[in-house]
């Protein structure tokens, strides 16, 4: 079992995300179980595993912020790299279907290259958007979908010491960063956010 | 020092002892000045990390030594001791959702441990 070192709650989306000694971010569902049984009694709160978000650092998480304001999700690793990770609405759930379908299409063509024989016309596999309308109303798709990375800033420090927590300011466009460090410095950074 | 958490007008501070310092924040002049209120000393090693509740009325630590530990800001007392991680306490958050069945809403603690595991407690 992995050691939690952070994590944080996306209220929106009723996710909890959180970070640990490996490259993986687990994405919880966080339920509220809704009549009692055998297990519990209602309104227990129950978090369910629904997916994995793969960071590009391999080094321990040591911080995992949502930016409500920004609708962003930061994640700090022990080798200063700092992903930035766009995180899209319960509401815009045509920017959740349209990556639906795309998955759906590549996981298609995989299938129809493998079915095919050598010298076989193309197969052309259709889409049910219904389906996948039905697994959108139900939350039972992998909502790690809701999360587009778009930026790793690779924090530079001096003395080269390994970074340990960060503060975001609120009130600018940019992202403004104050990251404390293990050598007792803090330094502020201005992450220019990619369009 | 190990760890801050702030609200409206108060200031917690851990340390590596296990001592909780939690000060009153009084801006009444142009100086913004830093009034101890409380002192908790009941874990036994380093506070990890420190949450106040948004009603200001609560305080918890969780520490190194793997407990949380639930403060009554109002009493200036220790209220309850959670014990059931088995490794040391990483982050804490409260969360709040709907009772099925009571239509209140509920407010829940959630915790992070090295021992693997995130807990849920009741409020």
């Amino acid at each position: 079992m992995s050691k939690v070192n952070d994590f944080c709650l996306i209220g929106s989306l009723g996710l909890l995300i959180a970070g640990s000694t490996d490259k993986v971010l687990r994405v919880f569902a966080i339920r509220v179980r809704m009549e009692a049984d055998e297990t519990g009694d209602a309104g227990d709160v129950l978090l369910e595993l629904k997916g994995k978000i793969i960071k590009e650092s391999e080094s321990r998480t040591l911080q995992v912020t949502f930016d409500s304001k920004r609708s962003l999700m930061l994640v700090l690793s022990s080798d200063n790299k700092l992903e930035i990770f766009k995180v899209i609405g319960a509401q815009k759930t045509d920017s959740i279907l349209k990556k639906l379908i795309k998955r759906e299409k590549k996981a298609a063509l995989k299938r129809t290259h493998s079915e095919a024989s050598d010298d076989s016309l193309p197969i052309k596999k259709s889409i049910d958007k219904t389906k996948l309308n039905q697994l959108i109303e139900n939350r039972t798709y992998d909502m790690t979908l809701h999360f587009t990375r778009k930026q790793t800033v690779p924090l530079a420090e001096p003395t080269g010491s390994k970074a340990k927590s960060f503060v975001v300011g609120r009130d600018d466009k940019d992202i403004s960063l104050i990251v404390s460090y293990h050598s007792n410095t803090c330094n502020q950074y201005l992450i220019n956010l990619k369009p | 020092m190990t760890t801050i958490a702030v609200s409206a007008d108060l200031l917690a501070v851990g340390y590596t002892s296990g001592t909780v310092l939690v000060y009153q924040l009084d801006d009444s002049d142009d100086m913004l000045k830093f009034e101890q209120v409380h002192q908790f000393s009941f874990h036994k090693s380093a506070v990890n990390c420190l949450l106040i509740t948004d009603d200001g009325t609560q305080l918890v630590s969780g520490g190194a030594d793997t407990y949380i530990i639930i403060y009554d800001l109002i009493n200036s007392t220790a209220e309850y001791k959670l014990i059931g991680h088995s490794g040391a306490i990483t982050h804490l958050q409260v969360v709040v959702t709907p009772h099925p069945q009571r239509h209140t809403v509920q407010r829940s603690l959630l915790s992070a441990s090295v021992d693997g595991f995130i807990k849920v407690w009741d409020l």
